[in-house]
């Protein structure tokens, strides 16, 4: 069965283009434009993993973390925090609110953000 | 001629004018003179005059300048000295001589707190350009990799090598923009260090291998020296690290005549590591030397050697290796070579 991500990413160009990829690697994906919508879908969705920025229009990624934090089921569904931000007390701070990695989109290629996911997913299963 | 004497009320009016902060000691160091702007500056008043220099304990922000110049009273130019969130200064104390004779001690307090304030902006502006700059970094990078997977449809080796090279010169671009952000950190005082037992020699095999296939280029001959005994593991941040070895290198590198030479030696002294980079490039013009690790600086030579640059990496060093509690000097002759030495403590 296809394991299934949830984007959180305002950015058009960024979210079409981690749609695009992780589509042809496999994965069953949903996008969400806002934190409000990301719980929304997460919970319509139920995904594998969350993929999650953390500037967003309205509430940030922070408070999207904080919020699925409080439900019983979600707060089970890996985050990944995959961010502009990338200094050590706002890594940190992802990491404090339960997020598995925090990792800065600039740094990265596609490819290897699909690994990240791959690796993570794989941990989950045990 | 047209001449005068200045009475004793004069002298007081006149610095009463002035913004800065005047307050003088006899040997004593009894307050003799206090202007209008010192007491501003420190919310008291001039019955102060006729006081110890301890009296300055009793007021809340005048006590920061005790404690910065001590009961001594030590010689101080220009030193720093936040009061208040908002308020900052620039302090000197000098003891003024008669001949030989020292006759009074004085102290100048200057408001630098809109300087401050215009430099503080200035930091936030560049660490908040180099977050916006990250976002069309990451779209550019992504959309790139996806062509050259071919997922867009095939595209011609022609077309693979430029997509080659644009996807290069955004990591490149990737990279300044890291260490704007960096510079902006430092500025802010907000680098962390996060120490732990490390390899230096490990980072710094890491960092030979980025500038391998330039020094081959260059036709570079490189050597390195290590000590006899084994380097002992030490407390350091690796990635900071990997940055300093990185900018000296760089340097090293860049700055030298084709066919030139760099050199690194490591010494294991009683409690420290020292690491020397030598090289025999363009060298730093004499004059230039005090400000070589000011931030964005680069020396004039440097400037017409390799015009761009940003001018971050010896600034950057410098506030890596000193928050490691290390020492960086270096030893240069202009047209002859430069050798960078910096030290770490054995932790």
């Amino acid at each position: 069965m296809k394991k299934k991500i949830l984007i959180v990413e305002d950015e058009p160009i960024l979210s079409d283009l981690l749609f695009q990829f992780l589509n042809e690697e496999g994965f069953e994906v949903k996008m969400a434009q806002t934190a409000e919508e990301g719980i929304k879908r997460a919970k319509e969705f139920f995904p594998d993993l969350i993929l999650l920025d953390i500037l967003l229009p309205g509430k940030s990624g922070y408070e999207f973390l904080l919020e699925i934090k409080k439900d019983e089921k979600l707060s089970l569904v890996p985050v990944i925090v995959l961010s502009n931000l990338g200094q050590e007390e706002e890594i940190q701070k992802s990491l404090s609110l339960g997020a598995k990695e925090h990792l800065i989109k600039a740094n990265l290629t596609l490819e290897e953000i699909v690994k990240k996911i791959k690796e993570i997913i794989d941990q989950e299963k045990f | 001629m047209f001449q005068f004497k200045l009475q004793n009320e004069d002298f007081e009016l006149i610095l009463d004018s002035i913004s800065d902060g005047v307050l003088i000691l006899d040997n004593s160091k009894k307050i003799i003179f206090v202007n209008k702007g010192f007491c501003e500056i420190f919310s008291l008043d001039k019955e102060i005059i006729g006081q110890k220099f301890e009296k300055l304990l009793d007021f809340e922000q005048a006590k920061k300048l005790f404690f910065l110049l001590g009961s001594e009273l030590k010689e101080t130019e220009r030193k720093e000295l936040q009061v208040k969130d908002d308020l900052f200064l620039e302090v000197s104390c000098k003891t003024i001589k008669k001949g030989e004779e020292p006759l009074a001690i004085l102290i100048l307090v200057h408001d630098i707190s809109k300087a401050k304030m215009v430099d503080k902006l200035k930091t936030q502006f560049v660490s908040v350009s180099a977050h916006q700059l990250r976002t069309p970094l990451s779209g550019m990078k992504w959309s790139i990799e996806y062509l050259l997977k071919g997922k867009a449809g095939s595209i011609s080796t022609k077309q693979q090598q430029l997509l080659e090279k644009v996807f290069q010169l955004i990591n490149e671009m990737t990279i300044i923009v890291h260490q704007l952000l960096q510079v902006a950190r430092a500025e802010e005082g907000k680098i962390s260090l996060n120490l732990k037992k490390s390899d230096l020699l490990e980072i710094l095999y890491s960092a030979i291998s980025l500038y391998e296939a330039e020094m081959k280029r260059k036709k570079i001959k490189f050597q390195i020296q290590l000590p006899k005994e084994k380097l002992p593991k030490i407390r350091l941040d690796p990635e900071y690290m990997g940055l300093v070895f990185q900018a000296l290198l760089d340097n090293a590198i860049k700055y030298n005549r084709e066919g030139g030479e760099v050199e690194i030696a490591l010494f294991l002294e009683k409690k420290e590591i020292k690491v020397a980079i030598r090289d025999t490039g363009i060298g730093i013009p004499e004059k230039e030397k005090p400000l070589i690790f000011s931030r964005f600086y680069r020396a004039t030579n440097a400037q017409k050697m390799v015009p761009s640059g940003s001018g971050t990496g010896l600034f950057l060093s410098k506030v890596i290796i000193e928050g490691h509690q290390g020492k960086i000097w270096f030893e240069s002759e202009e047209g002859k070579g430069t050798t960078f030495y910096f030290t770490l403590p054995i932790l």
